[in-house]
């Protein structure tokens, strides 16, 4: 349990007023975000039409800017940065679904490893032994080391976990992150205390608030996104 | 499709009112669509110019290549040059023999067969060597990268790299850009090696006898001068850039898996005479220089 002291002051993402318009196959929804989170804290976001789950984490990582209303991350707008420093400030965050995407023409374990092998200078041998560890602790027995096409779609879920929980993030945006994979719940929900323990801010989407949510985790606030586009604080 | 509150068909999406047709806007209709297509290619140009800048100033700066961008690099310069040399070395076994072969003939005609030696040199080193390997390259990895990049951006793959932070361009174009920029250079210099071998091999088995392979091929390359070198560099290291340019600008086009086999056939015959174009066009400045 995360206790209210480890939820900081620091606001880590703040959507004020952002309103986005975006395409889904030719069709324009517009969503509203007025939602701010701090570091430590664990939002969940139970979002009724799963489609737009890409588009709200598009908005977090700054890769759409919104029509009215200010996106920041770690105090800085989205969209007043340059290319570099908009990429440098996305390598603190880790993102992660059961649609995650994997680049084909290498194994799972280096597109784990990737976005870090990119951004930081830590020695391979480090990242492998904390990929393994968060493996571990996600109920892998490895690193998985075939390409993605061969990988399972569970083993690849888990390991897009790894992927969004390598380095450091300072926001970690989950999609679905349950998937159907129901034995990793308890795994997850550890890992999830972790981050926040260690002062990782985690947005949770998903089409329905889990069990646990009611629970007595600290620091967790709970959204629901209706279809409308508009976002609503729940009880 | 059933549209929810807060949704509203795009304009794309929707049916679009065509103008009714004027007789004069039938007859001025092949002239607008000739400007049409002018004003594309015009802009179609200035992109690639501008895409290749951007890479080059990329390229210098220490900050871009990071680990996982040289080894991005490293692969390509394997994949596009190390693993194409069997090929070159054939075509230049074919290209070698068969011009010594031919041309030999027609020297010894007008008893002139020392020319041999001038036309290798400057017919074959400065302006086929060049544009051979060139559309080896479209064929074999100017395709593939294609393929592979429409592929990745069909599979949101590209998307997921720019939500790491990983900016696509750094990543994806610039290794592949310069590898066949690498790989462009070196199999140039690797075909030219392999035809003047080859044309002096064939040479002696015709009786064409100018001593032994060294001094025959200084002797040839005595008719290169130092220009001619650098513009053998030069040419097939900016159609190694155009390729990889073309190539890659074309396949982060594609949005459709449907839309794939035409990126393709249209990215390969633009390649191809691009080859040809920038070829043809260097070698006529380079000579109103002169």
């Amino acid at each position: 349990m995360v206790s209210q002291e480890s939820v900081g002051q620091s606001v880590v993402l703040s959507l004020s007023q952002a309103s986005y318009r975006e395409s889904l196959g030719g069709v324009w929804v517009s969503v509203g975000l007025d939602l701010s989170v701090r570091s430590g804290e664990l939002v969940f976001v139970q979002v009724d039409r799963s489609r737009l789950m890409p588009v709200i984490g598009d908005a977090c990582s700054g890769l759409i800017n919104p029509v009215a209303g200010k996106a920041r991350f770690m105090g800085l707008d989205w969209a007043e940065q340059g290319p570099e420093d908009a990429a440098a400030m996305r390598s603190r965050i880790g993102r992660a679904g059961p649609d995650s995407a994997w680049l084909p023409f290498m194994s799972v374990a280096e597109n784990v490893m990737l976005a870090q092998r990119h951004h930081t200078r830590r020695p391979t041998p480090e990242l492998v032994e904390q990929a393994a560890e968060i493996a571990g602790a996600l109920g892998l027995p490895g690193l998985p080391l075939e390409m993605p096409g061969i990988v399972g779609t569970s083993d690849r879920h888990r390991a897009s976990l790894i992927r969004a929980f390598m380095g450091q993030p300072q926001l970690v945006i989950l999609e679905r992150p349950l998937g159907t994979d129901t034995e990793l719940a308890p795994r997850l929900f550890d890992r999830v205390v972790d981050l926040q323990d260690q002062g990782a801010a985690v947005l949770w989407l998903d089409d329905h608030i889990p069990e646990v949510a009611y629970g007595d985790l600290g620091g967790v606030r709970r959204f629901r996104l209706r279809r409308s586009g508009q976002l609503e604080v729940l009880a | 499709m059933t549209l929810f509150p807060g949704e509203q068909r795009g304009v794309a999406a929707g049916p679009v009112a065509q103008p009714r047709r004027t007789v004069a806007g039938r007859l001025f209709a092949p002239i607008d669509r000739l400007g049409a297509g002018a004003i594309a290619g015009w802009f179609s140009v200035a992109d690639v110019a501008s895409l290749s800048v951007a890479l080059l100033q990329l390229a210098v700066r220490p900050k871009t290549w990071r680990r996982t961008v040289r080894r991005e690099f490293a692969r390509q310069c394997y994949l596009s040059g190390v693993l194409a040399v069997p090929m070159i070395l054939i075509i230049s076994a074919l290209v070698g023999g068969a011009v010594v072969a031919q041309v030999l003939n027609l020297f010894r005609l007008v008893g002139q067969d020392e020319l041999i030696g001038m036309f290798m040199s400057l017919v074959l080193a400065r302006e086929i060597a060049p544009t051979l390997v060139g559309l080896v390259l479209v064929g074999r990895s100017g395709t593939a990268i294609m393929a592979e990049l429409a592929t990745l951006q069909v599979n949101r793959q590209i998307k997921t790299l720019d939500a790491a932070g990983v900016d696509p361009v750094v990543y994806l174009i610039l290794p592949r850009t310069l590898g066949l920029v690498v790989a462009s250079v070196g199999l140039t210099l690797c075909l030219i090696a392999g035809a003047f071998f080859f044309g002096f091999v064939v040479g002696f088995i015709l009786g064409y006898d100018r001593g032994n392979f060294w001094t025959s091929g200084t002797s040839a390359a005595g008719y290169i001068s130092a220009s001619d070198y650098v513009i053998v560099l030069i040419k097939s290291a900016l159609i190694g850039l155009l390729i990889g340019v073309v190539c890659c600008r074309r396949a982060l086009a594609v949005h459709q898996v449907t839309q794939l086999p035409r990126a393709l056939a249209t990215g390969f015959i633009t390649c191809v005479l691009m080859v040809f174009i920038v070829s043809g066009l260097i070698t006529v400045v380079w000579e109103a220089i002169n």
